[in-house]
C-alpha cells in the first residue's frame, strides 16, 4: 500500500521532512529544496540515502502506521501525533524518537511537543517555530480542548441550529476565538474526528462521543 | 429594515450597553428601569465613558453630544408605544421576564418588535403568553460583554418568529459594524453550547487543583493557540460560580449529556467559597 504523502523536503542532510498537503506548516517550507521521493513501502529502498524523518503530515492513523512501516529501517522518526497514542505506537515502532502537535498551529504561535530529538528540534529551529515542551497525554492539550469545541459545533450544525458561517462568526466575535471551530478544522476532519475516537476509547467516557458528520471521517 | 426609536428595559451591565451602543448607533434609545437610582447612575456612566472617548479623540464633541440626545432615561409606564424594537435586559427569571412581556404586549403598538436579551430562556418560554401576532415578532438578541465592543449579536428565532424579520435585523445589524449570527430557539444558543468545552476538557486535562497545572493549560492555550485567555483565567475573571451556573443550565437542558458534565474541580471551588479574582481566591490567588 502506497502512502499519499503531497511533500518531502531535505532542510539538513540526512534529515528528510515529508508533509501533507493539510498541514498548517507547508507556508514554511517554501523556499526549501523539494525532494521527490517514493513512499511505497515495497520500494523504501529509495529513502536509504535518509536516517532522520520528521513526519508533519496530518492523516489518518492508518496512514501514519503504513508510513512507519515503510521508515522501519530509519535510525529515528518525529511524528506529528495529534490524533493517536504514541506510547502505543512506539511500542510497534521503536525508532519513533519524539511526537508533537502541529494540527492547529497559527503562525508566530508555539507547537506543543514531547521528547524532541535533536534532528526535529534543528528541523524546528530552521523553520523559525517555537516549542513548548510537554509530558505526553494522547492528543496533548490545544488539540484535546479543540476537538471538544469542534465536535460541539458539528452537533449544533448538524441538529440545524446554526449554519457553519454563523458558527465561527459567533465564536469569533462572542468571545474572541482566534478561528472559528469549522475554519480550525477545514481539511483535518479526519484528524478531528480520530483523537475523539481515541479519547472515547482510552476514558470509556461519552463525552466524547462525536458527531454525525464527523464520523463520516472515521 | 428602519429602526428609529429602540427601548433597553434594564439598566444593568447588559442594558447599559447595548442602550450606549445603539445610541451611538444613531438610533433613538429610552432606557429604562424600575430602579431609578440605578437608572440614574446608568446614564452616568454612559456619559461618563462618551467624555473619556471624546477626551481621547475616539469620538467627536459633537458625535458625544449627540449620542447624549439619543439617549433618555424614562420609566416603564412611560415607554413609548410606537418604539420600533424594545430589549428586555432585566434579571435572568423566567417569570419576571414573562410577566413583562405580557404587559409589553398589551401596551406596545402591533408593530413593534420584541426581543430578549436572556442568555439561558427558550424563547417559545418566553414568548407562550403573548398574542398570535407578537410571536412572529418576538426574537432573541443575545449581545455580549460589553456590548459596544463586542461586535456579535445572537439572533435567535423561535419557531413562530418571522423569518423575514430575523433576516432584516442580521441585515441591520450587519449595516451597523455588529456581526450578527443566527440561530434558532436551542439550549445555550451557539457561544455559550459551543464553548462549554473550552472549561470543561481544560478542567479534565488539569484533573486537579495544582496551580501549576492551571498555568501551563493557560499557556498553552495562549501560546499554541492564541486565545486572549487561558480557560483557568477567564474562569477566575467571570466568575467560576457564573460559569459553573451556565454550566449546569445547559447540562441540565441537555438531558444532562456527558459532553456538557461539570466537573468535581469547578463544583468544589465553589463549594469552597472561592469564585475567582471578585474575592481574590479562584483556580489562581489574588492577594
Amino acid at each position: 500500500m502506497a502512502v499519499k504523502m503531497e511533500k518531502a523536503f531535505t532542510l539538513m542532510n540526512k534529515t528528510l521532512v515529508i508533509t501533507s498537503e493539510n498541514s498548517p506548516l507547508n507556508f514554511l517550507l517554501d523556499g526549501f529544496e523539494y525532494c521527490d521521493v517514493s513512499f511505497d513501502s515495497e520500494k523504501s529502498l529509495l529513502m536509504d540515502e535518509y536516517d532522520h524523518f520528521i513526519d508533519l503530515t496530518l492523516t489518518s492513523k492508518e496512514q501514519k502506521y503504513v508510513l512507519f512501516s515503510t521508515l522501519k529501517h530509519a535510525k529515528s522518526i518525529s511524528t506529528d501525533a495529534t490524533n493517536f497514542d504514541f506510547i502505543k505506537a512506539k511500542e510497534s515502532f521503536p525508532n519513533l524518537s519524539s511526537c508533537f502537535s502541529t494540527a492547529f498551529y497559527q503562525e508566530g504561535k508555539k507547537v506543543e511537543v514531547y521528547s524532541l530529538s535533536h534532528e526535529a528540534s534543528k528541523v524546528f529551529s530552521e523553520l523559525k517555530i517555537d516549542a513548548i515542551e510537554v509530558d505526553y497525554q494522547l492528543g496533548f492539550t490545544l488539540a484535546r480542548v479543540l476537538v471538544q469545541i469542534i465536535n460541539e459545533a458539528y452537533f449544533a450544525q448538524d441538529e440545524m441550529v446554526a449554519t457553519k458561517t454563523d458558527i465561527d462568526t459567533a465564536m469569533k466575535f462572542g468571545v474572541n476565538y482566534p478561528k472559528g471551530p469549522f475554519e480550525w478544522s477545514e481539511g483535518k476532519e479526519v484528524v478531528v474526528a480520530e483523537l475523539l475516537s481515541e479519547l472515547q476509547n482510552k476514558y470509556n467516557d461519552k463525552r466524547y462521543e462525536i458527531s454525525e458528520s464527523l464520523r463520516k471521517y472515521l | 429594515m428602519v429602526l428609529n426609536k429602540v427601548a433597553v428595559i434594564g439598566a444593568g451591565t447588559m442594558g447599559r450597553g447595548i442602550a450606549q451602543w445603539f445610541a451611538q448607533a444613531g438610533v433613538y434609545v429610552e432606557l429604562i428601569d424600575v430602579n431609578q437610582e440605578a437608572l440614574t447612575d446608568s446614564i452616568k456612566k454612559i456619559k461618563n465613558s462618551w467624555d473619556k472617548l471624546t477626551a481621547k479623540g475616539k469620538f467627536s464633541q459633537s458625535q458625544s453630544d449627540q449620542f447624549l440626545k439619543n439617549l433618555q432615561a424614562k420609566k416603564l409606564s412611560d415607554i413609548s408605544a410606537d418604539c420600533d424594537l424594545v430589549i428586555e435586559a432585566i434579571i435572568e427569571n423566567l417569570e419576571i421576564k414573562k410577566s413583562l412581556f405580557k404587559s409589553l404586549d398589551q401596551s406596545l403598538s402591533d408593530k413593534t418588535v420584541i426581543a430578549s436579551n436572556t442568555s439561558s430562556f427558550p424563547m417559545k418560554k418566553l414568548s407562550s403568553d403573548l398574542s398570535a401576532h407578537r410571536k412572529k415578532n418576538f426574537l432573541g438578541l443575545h449581545f455580549f460583554n460589553p456590548a459596544t465592543i463586542m461586535k456579535l449579536v445572537e439572533i435567535i428565532s423561535s419557531d413562530k418568529t418571522s423569518p423575514e424579520l430575523a433576516k432584516n435585523l442580521f441585515n441591520w445589524f450587519e449595516e451597523k459594524g455588529k456581526k450578527p449570527a443566527q440561530c434558532i430557539d436551542s439550549p445555550g444558543f451557539i457561544v455559550n453550547r459551543v464553548a462549554r468545552n473550552f472549561y470543561g476538557e481544560s478542567l479534565r486535562i488539569a484533573q486537579s487543583d495544582d496551580k501549576d497545572r492551571f498555568q501551563q493549560v493557560d499557556n498553552i492555550l495562549k501560546e499554541c493557540g492564541g486565545f486572549r485567555m487561558g480557560p483557568f483565567e477567564l474562569m477566575d475573571l467571570i466568575g467560576i460560580d457564573i460559569n459553573l451556573d451556565v454550566t449546569n443550565s445547559v447540562h441540565d437542558a441537555y438531558d444532562k449529556h456527558p459532553r456538557f458534565a461539570p466537573h468535581e474541580l469547578q463544583i468544589n471551588k465553589v463549594k469552597s467559597g472561592h469564585y475567582g479574582r471578585k474575592n481574590g481566591k479562584g483556580f489562581y490567588s489574588y492577594e
